[in-house]
């Protein structure tokens, strides 16, 4: 049992080794090169997605400040109406004052009670719409304040959308330029894989073999001085490990019979 | 002017009652008399006319006719083409606008009545006779100027 673990500890020892570049094609630094286009390739994807979700975002963030914009025009459309409305109050507030005043005049003319009445309802007329006049003052004031205000924000919103568009063009362009890197580092993959004539999957999923294999070496020399413990539990796991590993040294010698 | 106690509203209460309107032009309020303004009404646009003097200060459409607009004292002149309120009085047979910054009020007046503050009567027919002297004085001068023409 003993001689048989320690079988399997040099399988896997040797197993690393082979994966960790000595094989004649894959040297080190042909797989840290591999390895570092892989982890370029990557971090491009992910820019892409990030540029994506950026030129989404900002063509959303366009559609609500359209929205928005739209929407401050119905508002300013509105308060024109308001104002109309307002001068049409005015003009009557002026008519109604000039009746008063016409009343009140021929109130004066008239002698004894009639003209008297006359007078009073004259005079009621003309302090209600001077009421009204006041209120309509700080009606109209209160339009022109809203109207400024809007003003202000129609101004405020152009100049956004003009800074979202901006943003939208430059994400576009960054995702247009991620493109072109993207499709450069496939390229310089495939060169890549021509001169070392390590393939970066291949070399990628060695690394990561590489690392677990190293782990579990690592493990096992733990779990090692368990003895026959140790070893029955990790036999249904190490087994179909070891025969693949010597189906691999099979392979390997079959490819380099010189070695 | 002359001179009338102001005695607020209210129907004449005879004794030398007179009925009227309130005018003010600047810090200055006429009043003018119910006999000679006839009623308030809207003007329409005021057009200037080149060349005519103080008190006149254009004339205007009101109540379907063109009428001189008159600027009671101290009166602000109105920008051409702005519409506005005007009293309208006889003159001798004429029909006259008289603008003022503000008519505030009409009232009756008892002349010499006790305690009451003076307010300047407006000689409406000596305003628009200013205006008719200043015109017919400007044509005096103008036949002057052309007569060597007429002559050569």
């Amino acid at each position: 049992m003993t001689t048989r673990r320690r079988r399997w500890m040099d399988m896997l020892r040797r197993s690393t080794e082979l994966v960790s570049g000595s094989t004649p094609r894959a040297t080190a630094d042909d797989a840290a090169l591999t390895s570092a286009h892989g982890r370029a390739q990557d971090a491009l994807h992910a820019i892409v997605q990030i540029a994506e979700r950026l030129v989404g975002a900002t063509s959303r963030h366009r559609s609500s400040l359209d929205g928005l914009l739209e929407r401050q025009r119905q508002l300013a459309a509105r308060l024109a109406d308001m104002r109309a409305a307002m001068s049409r109050v005015t003009d009557a507030q002026t008519r109604l004052s000039v009746v008063a005043l016409n009343a009140g005049l021929e109130g004066a003319r008239v002698e004894g009670p009639a003209g008297r009445a006359l007078s009073m309802v004259a005079d009621e007329v003309r302090g209600l719409v001077a009421r009204a006049a006041a209120a309509g003052t700080e009606l109209s004031s209160g339009i022109e304040e809203a109207a400024s205000e809007i003003a202000r924000l129609d101004a405020q919103i152009t100049e956004a959308r003009t800074g979202s568009g901006q943003i939208a063009d430059e994400a576009s362009k960054s995702l247009a330029s991620a493109h072109l890197s993207d499709a450069a580092l496939v390229e310089l993959g495939d060169q890549l894989r021509r001169a070392t004539g390590v393939d970066p999957e291949l070399a990628a999923a060695l690394e990561k073999a590489q690392a677990h294999a190293r782990e579990l070496v690592s493990a096992l020399d733990v779990v090692s001085s368990h003895g026959s413990l140790a070893a029955a539990a990790m036999r249904p796991v190490i087994e179909p490990l070891v025969r693949l590993l010597d189906q691999l040294e099979g392979e390997s010698a079959g490819e380099e019979p010189g070695t | 002017m002359s001179r009338a106690p102001s005695t607020g509203s209210g129907g004449g209460d005879g004794g030398g009652a007179r009925p009227g309107l309130l005018l003010r032009g600047g810090d200055t309020h006429v009043f003018v008399p119910a006999d000679v303004a006839r009623r308030v009404v809207h003007l329409g646009p005021i057009t200037r006319v080149p060349g005519m003097p103080w008190p006149g200060a254009g004339i205007a459409v009101a109540e379907g006719r063109l009428v001189t607009v008159l600027l009671v004292p101290e009166a602000r002149e109105p920008a051409s083409g702005t519409s506005t309120i005007g009293v309208l009085c006889e003159v001798d047979g004429d029909v006259v606008a008289l603008l003022a910054d503000e008519v505030s009020t009409a009232l009756s007046v008892t002349d010499g009545g006790p305690g009451d503050d003076d307010v300047e009567t407006l000689d409406v027919r000596a305003l628009h006779g200013e205006l008719e002297g200043a015109l017919w004085a400007r044509k005096a001068r103008r036949a002057a100027r052309r007569e060597p023409w007429d002559h050569g």
